[in-house]
């Protein structure tokens, strides 16, 4: 692909740099062989946040988590590190362990859920694999090999601008759980209960008005997530509350007929 | 583990050590640097032993940096990061032969710890590595920036670091007293080229130039001086401003003083065996003058020029006397004298901007070496001045 953009370049003579920015190549094969830090080198900050995202065993008791602590969590972030936390070294993170909501004490690589519904705007906001490849994930391609990357919001039709993110990783991910399946469900508008790690995502910036959109920024109100989701829930009524008894787990969802 | 003969497993091994030896070690994100700090602080925590102003850094001054780390990496000789392999970094370069010593240690609410650890800013010069790092440290610190402060290991990148200092290159009051130095060593040398032969040709001694200062100069004396009071110029320089005394001289300093020194005698041989050889024709021609031939007025004349020829001339002004010989000005003299210059001058530039003498590459010392010859060559036909 990149061979026939940089001949199409050079024949019509464009001023299309990109074409020759080579692509990254994946940095080990296949997934089972990608370490925890993904493509970083060791000890560096990007190593700790690569290592922090493939964590499927969070702390504690599981904390039942509202938006507006996502919200209270971002803002105590913004408080500690004043603002700056573009890059975060080991002592950074140890840092984000030690911040508290409803008066509880959580942190990045607590155990926590959070009940919402898959955001549905803007146009085209759908549940998707983050299949370009990714440093965490050794930058292999596809969607077996890649994070799915999930908006909720805390109303039913809400807009990513107003959520928050949610990832499941390719490794040791239920087989059943498929876009397919996400898709549905945000089509039928359930609610849904995701459990998994609080990790803070550094490297991006908050993207919460519609009316200044920042382009390669996920839209969502707070940089922290369920990441990675341990169990991802689906209602069987028309509402529930975190302490319901009627939820389902994905899995068990009937698969959609497309994605 | 499979069943390896010996020398397979010597051969793993080896490619395992290489692998690992071409593999960059970092802490970058093990370590933050807060800030330089006080270190006589007693609370370290939160931010309280950070001075409250950008300090300024000397060379050999001590230096004290607040860290940042997680509860599971400590300080102690035993576990890694062994701090003796953690070297101070300015703006981004690892400065080797600073290692760090470790304070106060304490740990805060959020299980984050804050350890002291303190450098010394020596200026090694001993490695190729050494040499280029500082000299962009002090291309950026002569530019008027302030300079990130930080720590690392050698062959990774600096930690994560909101230090800042400003780093003095040229120290007024050393300036002065090794302007002070050198001016007083200018007039002694001055005053031993005006006064005695020490740059001068030697012997043997005509009825031109009997006195020592008569004389004309030597080119290859006066090399070798100029060598010899740069380098000690730099040397006093470089150990005012950085306290450094060992090995602040490369070994490619040293060979260009061995060219000078070789340039030198190997001229003087040549001179020698050229007043010896004069000396014998002289001879002969004073016995052949004796038995009075017809030809007495031409071998008369002979006798004369041979007799210039065999002694040392007299001065005629310092520049002339080193572009000139007896036949008058030679371009092999003029090229010798210009790349000599302009060796100096980059070596002297060189010295104040980066505190530290240039290491000539092979290709400039051969240079000097093939003009040396050249000179030396080219004087074998030419005649004493």
């Amino acid at each position: 692909m990149n061979t026939v953009k940089v001949t199409l370049c050079l024949f019509f003579m464009l001023g299309c740099g990109h074409a020759f920015a080579a692509k990254k190549k994946p940095c080990f094969k296949p997934l089972s062989s990608c370490p925890l830090r993904g493509c970083a080198k060791d000890d560096t900050p990007d190593a700790f946040s690569n290592i922090s995202k493939h964590n499927l065993d969070p702390s504690g008791e599981v904390k039942t988590l509202s938006f507006g602590d996502f919200k209270d969590l971002q803002a105590q972030v913004e408080k500690k590190f004043d603002g700056k936390y573009a890059t975060m070294t080991k002592p950074d993170r140890t840092r984000l362990r030690n911040l508290t909501a409803g008066g509880e004490k959580v942190g990045e690589g607590s155990l926590v859920q959070i009940v919402g519904f898959i955001a549905v705007k803007p146009e085209k906001s759908k549940p998707h694999a983050n299949s370009s490849g990714e440093s965490v994930n050794c930058r292999l391609p596809g969607t077996d090999n890649n994070d799915f990357h999930i908006s909720l919001t805390p109303k039913a039709g809400g807009s990513e601008f107003e959520g928050i993110v949610v990832e499941m990783i390719p490794q040791k991910r239920n087989e059943n759980w498929t876009t397919q399946r996400l898709v549905k469900a945000e089509q039928e508008n359930r609610a849904v209960r995701v459990t998994g790690q609080l990790f803070f995502d550094n490297h991006h910036k908050v993207n919460n008005d519609p009316a200044n959109n920042i382009g390669n920024q996920p839209k969502r109100m707070s940089l922290w997530e369920i990441h990675p989701i341990t169990e991802f829930e689906v209602c069987t009524k028309s509402s529930c509350d975190a302490n319901d008894s009627s939820w389902k787990p994905l899995e068990d969802l009937e698969q959609g007929g497309h994605s | 583990m499979k069943n390896y003969t010996i020398w397979q497993r010597a051969i793993l091994v080896l490619l395992l050590a290489m692998a690992s030896a071409g593999t960059a070690q970092t802490v970058s994100g093990t370590f933050k640097v807060v800030c330089v700090a006080n270190p006589g602080a007693q609370d370290v925590t939160h931010s309280k032993a950070c001075l409250e102003r950008t300090p300024q850094l000397h060379f050999h001054d001590v230096v004290t940096l607040a860290v940042q780390h997680a509860p599971d990496v400590s300080f102690d000789d035993v576990g890694e990061p062994n701090p003796a392999n953690l070297m101070l970094f300015l703006q981004g370069k690892p400065l080797p032969g600073t290692l760090a010593s470790v304070g106060r240690s304490q740990t805060d609410e959020d299980e984050v710890t804050t350890t002291l650890l303190t450098y010394l800013v020596s200026h090694d010069l001993n490695t190729e590595t050494a040499r280029r790092n500082w000299k962009e440290v002090l291309a950026a610190a002569n530019s008027g920036q302030q300079l990130t402060i930080s720590t690392g290991l050698e062959n990774g990148p600096a930690a994560q670091s909101d230090a800042k200092v400003e780093f003095v290159v040229l120290r007024t009051g050393r300036l002065v007293v090794w302007f002070a130095i050198a001016t007083v060593g200018l007039i002694v040398f001055f005053v031993i080229a005006a006064r005695t032969g020490a740059l001068r040709d030697k012997e043997p001694v005509g009825p031109d130039a009997a006195a020592p200062t008569e004389r004309a100069f030597s080119l290859s004396r006066v090399q070798m001086a100029l060598w010899t009071v740069l380098v000690l110029y730099a040397y006093v320089f470089i150990w005012l401003l950085t306290g450094e005394y060992k090995a602040t001289i490369p070994a490619s300093v040293v060979g260009l003083m061995g060219i000078t020194l070789a340039t030198f005698g190997t001229a003087a041989a040549v001179d020698a065996t050229k007043v010896q050889t004069n000396k014998e024709k002289l001879q002969t021609l004073t016995q052949k003058l004796a038995q009075n031939p017809p030809e007495r007025a031409i071998l008369q004349e002979e006798h004369a020029a041979l007799q210039r020829r065999t002694t040392v001339s007299r001065s005629e002004g310092f520049f002339r006397d080193l572009v000139t010989s007896a036949e008058g000005a030679s371009l092999h003299r003029l090229q010798f004298i210009v790349w000599t210059l302009a060796l100096a001058a980059v070596f002297v530039v060189t010295v104040w901007r980066t505190v530290g003498m240039p290491d000539f590459d092979a290709t400039m010392l051969g240079l000097m070496g093939i003009t040396s010859g050249t000179y030396v060559g080219l004087k074998l036909p030419e005649n004493k001045k």
